[in-house]
């Protein structure tokens, strides 16, 4: 026998002395004679008589009555050192309870009247499974959504357990089964009887389950999911399967005509009933669109909207429930609402205006016609210098500098892209001139250097940069490790660099050159060409931090206002989407704002949307069970048995004590 | 026994009462069977774990019916009073079964250690953590907890009280996941211990995130802190990956680009191989690496055939290095462009190096050539498909087979192959295909009426009518001579000689315009009787020596034995008069006596027992006898119009051509060469359905072409006439992008037209295949999710390289392919050699952790408290029994007098 000791030793010592002290001096103490009121001197024979035959059994009743009261307050004490019996059992089960929190799980059709959420009906099973455990079998209770989480670790205290499990709230990402089974595989290994419980709507990945192997996986194979020797089970959740959700909405912009975009929404009935939906597509608050679909069972129904204009703001669709004749369903939402909205977001897009400083370059200035969504002014070198000495310069978004690094520069955040920069104002310090340099590195993934291809290129001659990477400067394009091409995001503004003439190239005779002008402008704007800004829920992914130099960190502002913080790395942060409905990330230098994006996320899963349980689960070949009943093994915590004999004592001491067996 | 008075039992009813009141209280209060119940007490919240144990209460109005049934004298006061105290001591045990917690604070700490043993770590590191976790053991304080888990690509618990070493785990060495070890440590905590965690690692992650987890860490309350050791300096070099151009042509020289790494200034040579043979233009390559430096390398290779293609680039010698599991790398590109061609040369089985001419040619013009027999035709059209063009050269008829046929046509009218048949004196008419469908879907025409000089023909048909020819054999030998005659041109003569024991005419000698007639009579012919092929030769020699004829010839048809006697002399005969014989044994014939009757006749022989093939081969030896469309005389190719086809090729300054098989083109054929002085179609072509068609009645070898194949421009020249001929690119093709990550491959297509639009609702698969076998291992369905956006993803289930199609679909028909590639060259534990702190600095900065972690201050707790669910049920116990020493004393010391017992 082992004490846990939920209470010091010492303190239990001193209550023990003193409550055994106290009860031994009540007995020490003397009672009074009882009165009798006796109502004719005969009886009094009868009264001594009955004293005498009685006063040694009255001694021994005291005693009894003392060793009785000492008995209740020594088993009392006793629980309260928590004892345990023995070992842990053999026969003790280990079970990982799988507890599906993913967004399925907010589908309400469970209870009697089917309001209930099939989450709240997946917490009382686990609260049965728990019940149903004996006192030796440990359990441990996972929340599974796109992420596993152990709520716990392995507990038998399953009060506690449940308690806990009470607490879970689906999330509204998609259920990682892969990721849950491995973790649950790891926590059972090397424990007897293991066993895993799967509660929930059955909604997983295919691949996922195929992946289970039963016996030891074969070395070569990588995907495989190892659950040798573990006993998995399955408890269904859910009775609907009627749902129609949006399984996919974004908006993207059209590579080259970057002012029109589509908008493309995909809508399916998951159910075995026809059904009509009523979808209205908002533009911020003001609904631009309504239609009415009908979907056949199954049906997966495309909606692709060609639009031009709107930029920077917030797309909604939504789905409602429509009912034909006599006016809208009460509940205008299904049984799973959860995809009957989504969000996408169009990209601000702003015509840019840009300053061409030079002494007449035709190359330059063709390259920009290109491009329809700039505005160019021209002005010489020495007019470029006087207005801005004088502050007459207009506001430009990028100004491209041919052959001339001045000393006063536009106010931020103007880009600026300089062409063989000389002297003292250079952006990145010149380290060398090369001759006839052959480009043998192109940096592809700077957004400036997209698509460019520079193999065959030829210079005559170059400049060659220092380029310091810890000042958040880049290599675009180099010569055996001498960069001609440079980039560099300072706190204000972004820069980008030519080490060569525009005139001692053929560069700009190729389709590279404008399209360098035209990232170089994107980059500016931050204006990602082909940015997706909408996400599936439960995905991690790398967005652009608009090339943030520094920052390694973003907080991530979610519909529901709530702050968590993502990590920057190379410009990039991993964002990982728990909420449907459109995010902010902002990455921050202090308490300054230096890059900021927003996200849309969506469920965006129809393996998640249809709802429909699946009553028969398949993994690794196999059909799932459903659990048995768990043979109870040995309750090694006795302190609730000491409890009930206590009460056992108390109620029997009660009537011996007025009925005078004891005193 | 004394029998219970009635207000004793009317008190056990009332107690009863009492308790189911009790119990409806309880119920109507706390509802404790439907869960857990919190109360508020003292600002704090007190939750009742197990609430159901308050329905022990029901027990209290049991004390209260005994104590009517008192016998004690202490006051009726008292006695309430004790009963009162007894019931509280059944509330407090029933309170402190309803387990009741409440939130507190503690400052113990419960540290889990993540001992890293994965391949990066070496023995050296492995043993400096066992020490390590030795000191966190010292370091501990008598309450503190402290637990070790060692991972790889899993993670395990290490009981280390029970003995248990932190060990390699077994075959599950390559590949770091320190996310996985971490999620398993959450569940290790205990309830009111400060969580700590100490990842000692360096840090190498194959998969999952260690940076993404430290955020949940810190939701959590988990301070990740992290130790590496310096590894002994070993000397390592590897290859970090192998890329190539997006798009790969045949025969157009590109770049494969190799980044290498190594810890020392060093010489390494690399060596490449493409589809497991070394890169023909640069097998191997010496370069110059410097210490902790990436350096690129480009090797220059060319695509031979279209497909797909694998490079391997191993590092075959280096200097210092002592892992080479990361010295290879392998990537696979799709190839495109370069045609596949198949060509059919009737030739090859007289003089097997006849296509090599033309097969040459082709393939220095990057075309590739698959050279078959004429039997080599296939007879589906999904064969064809493989190929882009098929060049039917010099292959008579017979081989090839009426469904050979259809599925041509097939392959050119419906799937948009190309098609040329060069001429030759087996092609064409005199190859047997007129009024064939071979004849339908060219551009010309057979018939020679512009030949009307040449030789007539005078010809003999000698039929076995024996009763063994009876049923089909007759019908196919009946129909034969109809196809004889449909062959010959109005003015040749035919007269058809039948036999049984005797001979009889069946149909004098006359013109073959007489059609009508001629097939009339042949309709008269029935079988029986026996077999003698002497007389009937005898006889149609008599007859033809009689016609005023070129070419006289005799056709001999048998299915059966006859006797050998005077056919020698007969057939010597002949041949004395300018009369040639051929031969045709069906089913069981005296193979041998038609043999001598064919050697002897200076004919050919033909043994079948195909009955359908016999028209053809009558039809063939027709063409064959009359000869007449075969023009074999020096003539130039004149161009008779420019077009792509020949641009360039310098054709019109081409030599002359030996000879060509004469035909006719059709009214709608575009005749692009022609003969110089009869102007007979040479080169001519037609668009056929979706495919394109071509005759080239000259031929493509050393006959008629002797000359041109010599010149320098014959290359060129049938480069361009297939390139411009074979099947179109029926499919678009769109972007292609695919990358691994954390073992799955992620595919995204971009389907955007040349109009800058998407293009939406195509029916996308992606084809995962394996570049060894070629063969499509899994299919996914790729989701569109954007416009113009498809993708897909897959777990990478063994190490290698895939190549990747996806094929789109719309209505069921493929409209669009994309290609591309993904590789997992090594298990990527490999790829690193030194720690990598970058995202343990951060991870430790996020949660608040430290970095380099020492013991003792990881087990100081410093302010932090972890607040935690506490159990009071101990401390109720407490008061219990408190109040249970109130108890006694209340049934011990009278407090308000006396109550008289009544006797």
């Amino acid at each position: 026998m082992s004490f846990l000791l939920p209470i010091p030793l010492a303190t239990l010592g001193w209550v023990a002395a003193i409550a055994g002290g106290l009860t031994v001096t009540a007995y020490i103490l003397k009672m009074r004679r009882r009165r009798f009121e006796v109502p004719f001197s005969t009886l009094w024979h009868r009264v001594l008589r009955e004293k005498e035959a009685t006063s040694l059994w009255k001694r021994l009743k005291r005693w009894l009555s003392l060793l009785l009261a000492l008995l209740m307050l020594g088993l009392l004490l006793f629980a309260a050192l928590e004892p345990e019996l023995g070992e842990q059992d053999d026969d003790a089960q280990n079970v990982v309870i799988l507890l599906d929190a993913s967004a399925s799980m907010k589908a309400v059709d469970e209870g009697e009247d089917g309001k209930a959420s099939r989450m709240d009906a997946a917490v009382e099973i686990v609260d049965d499974i728990l019940g149903s455990l004996g006192g030796g079998d440990a359990a441990m209770v996972m929340r599974m959504d796109g992420q596993t989480t152990p709520l716990t670790r392995f507990e038998s205290d399953m009060p506690k357990l449940v308690r806990l499990v009470r607490q879970v709230q689906p999330s509204d990402t998609p259920a990682d089964l892969r990721r849950a089974l491995s973790a649950a595989a790891d926590a059972l290994r090397d424990r007897k009887n293991p066993h895993i419980i799967l509660v929930g709507d059955g909604a997983y990945d295919e691949e996922a389950l195929n992946a289970v192997v039963w016996k030891k996986a074969p070395e070569n194979r990588l995907d495989a999911i190892d659950l040798g020797g573990i006993d998995l089970r399955y408890v269904p959740v859910g009775s609907t399967g009627e749902n129609v959700g949006i399984v996919a909405f974004n908006a993207r912009r059209y590579a080259t005509d970057k002012t029109s975009y589509e908008v493309y929404i995909e809508v399916q009935n998951f159910g075995k009933k026809a059904a009509r939906r009523k979808l209205v597509l908002y533009n911020g608050d003001v609904a631009t669109d309504v239609r009415t679909l009908e979907l056949k069972p199954g049906e997966k129904l495309r909606q692709i909207y060609s639009r031009g204009g709107g930029e920077d703001s917030v797309l909604r669709a939504s789905l409602e429930i429509e009912t034909k004749g006599d006016g809208a369903a009460k509940d205008k939402r299904d049984a799973f609402a959860l995809d009957d909205e989504a969000w996408a977001l169009l990209p601000a897009r702003r015509k840019q205006k840009v300053l061409l400083v030079t002494r007449d370059n035709l190359f330059l200035e063709a390259a920009m016609l290109v491009y329809d969504n700039v505005e160019v002014d021209k002005l010489l070198p020495e007019e470029f210098d006087q207005a801005v000495a004088k502050g007459t310069l207009p506001e430009y978004s990028a100004v491209v500098l041919d052959e001339h690094a001045p000393a006063n520069l536009p106010p931020p955040p103007t880009g600026l892209i300089y062409f063989h920069p000389s002297g003292d104002h250079a952006p990145f310090k010149v380290r060398s001139e090369v001759v006839n340099p052959h480009i043998t590195d192109v940096n592809e993934e700077h957004p400036v250097m997209r698509w460019i291809s520079m193999g065959d290129t030829h210079f005559d001659k170059t400049d060659v940069f220092e380029v310091d990477s810890g000042k958040g400067q880049v290599v675009l394009a180099s010569s055996v490790r001498n960069p001609i091409i440079a980039a560099m995001r300072t706190k204000e503004r972004k820069i980008v660099a030519c080490g060569f003439s525009v005139g001692g190239t053929d560069f700009v005779l190729r389709v590279g050159f404008p399209l360098l002008l035209v990232n170089a402008f994107d980059w500016f704007a931050a204006d990602e060409a082909d940015l997706m800004t909408t996400y599936a829920t439960g995905t991690r992914v790398r967005v652009p931090m608009d090339g943030v130099v520094g920052a390694r960190e973003a907080d991530v502002i979610s519909p529901t206002g709530r702050i968590s913080r993502a990590p920057v790395a190379d410009g990039f942060a991993t964002f990982y989407a728990s909420e449907v409905g459109v995010h902010r990330l902002a990455a921050k230098e202090g308490d300054k704002v230096i890059a900021e994006v927003k996200l849309a996320a969506n469920l965006s899963s129809p393996t998640e949307s249809d709802i429909a349980p699946s009553t028969e689960l398949r993994a690794g070949g196999e059909v799932l069970k459903t659990p048995d009943a768990f043979t109870a093994s040995h309750r090694r915590s006795i302190w609730i048995y000491l409890l009930l004999a206590v009460v056992l004592l108390l109620c029997v001491e009660w009537v011996t004590f007025n009925r005078r067996v004891t005193v | 026994m004394r029998r219970p008075s009635l207000g004793l039992l009317l008190r056990i009813a009332a107690g009863l009462v009492a308790a189911g009141l009790v119990a409806l209280a309880i119920h109507l209060i706390w509802a404790p069977e439907e869960g857990g119940i919190a109360v508020e007490w003292g600002g704090r919240t007190i939750d009742f774990l197990t609430p159901t144990w308050f329905y022990l209460a029901v027990i209290i109005p049991f004390f209260f019916v005994v104590r009517t049934q008192s016998l004690t004298d202490v006051s009726v006061a008292q006695q309430y009073l004790a009963t009162v105290v007894r019931s509280l001591l059944i509330v407090g045990v029933a309170t402190a079964l309803a387990r009741p917690v409440w939130t507190t604070e503690d400052d113990k700490v419960a540290t889990v250690l993540l001992v890293d043993v994965s391949q990066s770590i070496t023995d050296q590191q492995m043993e400096a953590a066992r020490k390590y976790v030795a000191e966190f053991d010292k370091a501990r304080r008598p309450d503190d907890k402290l637990y070790v888990v060692t991972f790889a690509e899993r993670p395990r618990v290490v009981r280390t009280g029970d003995g248990e070493k932190i060990e390699r785990h077994d075959k599950q060495g390559a590949g770091t996941n320190i996310q996985a070890a971490m999620q398993l440590a959450y569940g290790l905590y205990p309830d009111g211990y400060v969580p700590r965690m100490v990842l000692v690692t360096d840090g190498n992650q194959t998969a999952g995130d260690v940076l993404v987890e430290s955020y949940r860490a810190a939701e959590l309350g988990v301070r990740v802190s992290w130790k590496t050791f310096a590894p002994e300096r070993r000397p390592e070099v590897r290859v970090l990956g192998l890329s190539l151009p997006d798009e790969v042509k045949v025969g157009q020289p590109f770049e494969v680009k190799a980044e290498l790494w190594s810890t020392h200034d060093q010489e390494v040579t690399l060596a490449l191989t493409q589809d497991e043979f070394p890169n023909a233009r640069e097998p191997r390559k010496t370069v110059k690496l410097r210490a902790g430096e990436k350096t690129k390398v480009s090797f220059s290779s060319e695509a031979k055939r279209a497909g797909h293609t694998t490079y391997k680039l191993k590092i075959a010698k280096a200097e210092k290095d002592t892992e080479v599991a990361n010295n290879d790398a392998v990537m696979t590109a799709p190839v495109k462009g370069r045609p596949r061609v198949l060509y059919v040369e009737g030739g090859v089985m007289r003089n097997p190096g006849v296509a090599s001419h033309l097969q040459r040619a082709l393939e220095t013009e990057n075309i590739d050539v698959e050279v078959r027999g004429p039997r080599g035709l296939p007879s589906s059209a999904k064969e064809l498909e493989k190929f882009d063009l098929v060049l039917l050269s010099d292959v008579p008829s017979h081989f090839v087979g009426l469904g050979q046929m259809a599925a041509l046509e097939t392959y050119v009218r419906d799937l948009g192959g190309g098609f040329i048949m060069a001429g030759g004196e087996d092609s064409f008419g005199s190859g047997g295909y007129q009024g064939t469908r071979i004849e339908q879907i060219l551009p010309v025409r057979f018939d020679q009426d512009t030949i009307r000089d040449q030789p007539a023909v005078a010809l003999g048909i000698v039929m076995d009518r024996s009763g063994s020819m009876s049923g089909p054999k007759l019908e196919a030998a009946k129909e034969s001579a109809r196809a004889t005659v449909e062959v010959l041109s109005p003015s040749d003569l035919i007269s058809v000689v039948v036999f049984d024991n005797q001979p009889s005419t069946l149909v004098r000698l006359q013109r073959a315009s007489n059609r009508l007639r001629i097939s009339t009579d042949i309709s008269r012919l029935v079988a029986g009787g026996g077999t003698n092929i002497q007389p009937a030769l005898a006889e149609a020699s008599q007859i033809l020596q009689s016609a005023n004829a070129k070419v006289k010839h005799v056709i001999l048809l048998s299915d059966g034995q006859a006797p050998y006697e005077g056919i020698v002399d007969t057939v010597q005969e002949m041949r004395a008069a300018r009369i040639t014989v051929s031969a045709v044994g069906i089913g069981d014939a005296d193979r041998q006596l038609l043999q001598l009757v064919a050697d002897t006749g200076d004919g050919r022989l033909y043994m079948t027992d195909d009955l359908s093939a016999l028209p053809r081969i009558f039809m063939k030896e027709t063409t064959e006898t009359k000869k007449s469309a075969l023009v074999e005389d020096l003539v130039n190719a004149v161009v008779v119009k420019h077009v792509e086809m020949i641009e360039g090729t310098g054709v019109a300054a081409a030599p002359p051509l030996h000879g060509y098989v004469a035909t006719k083109p059709k009214p709608t054929a575009e005749v692009v060469l022609a003969a110089s002085r009869t102007g007979d179609p040479i080169l001519a072509r037609w668009r056929l359905g979706t495919g394109t068609s071509v005759a080239w009645t000259s031929d493509v070898k050393n006959r008629w072409s002797v000359d041109w194949i010599r010149w320098g421009g014959y290359p060129k020249f049938w480069a361009q006439v297939i390139r411009t001929s074979m099947r179109r690119k029926v499919y678009d093709s769109y972007d292609l992008s695919a990358r691994v990550h954390d073992g799955r491959a992620e595919v995204t297509v971009d389907a955007v037209d040349v109009n800058d639009r998407f293009v939406n609702e195509l029916d996308t698969t992606l084809e995962i295949i394996d570049p060894a076998s070629s063969k499509v291992v899994r299919s996914v369905p790729m989701v569109q999710n954007a416009a113009g956006r498809y993708t897909a993803d897959f777990a990478v289930d063994r190490y290698g390289s895939y190549l990747l199609k996806a094929v789109h679909k719309r209505a069921g028909h493929v409209v669009a392919e994309s290609v591309g590639s993904a590789a997992l060259p090594y298990p990527l534990e490999f790829f690193y050699t030194e720690p990598d702190e970058t995202a343990l600095r951060h991870a430790a900065t996020v949660t608040g952790g430290m970095a380099q972690a020492d013991p003792r201050r990881v087990f100081d707790p410093g302010k932090e408290k972890i607040p935690y669910t506490q159990d009071l049920w101990p401390w109720v116990l407490l008061a219990v029994a408190g109040a249970m020493v109130l108890d006694t004393f209340l049934k011990r010391l009278r407090l308000f007098g006396y109550r008289t017992i009544e006797f």
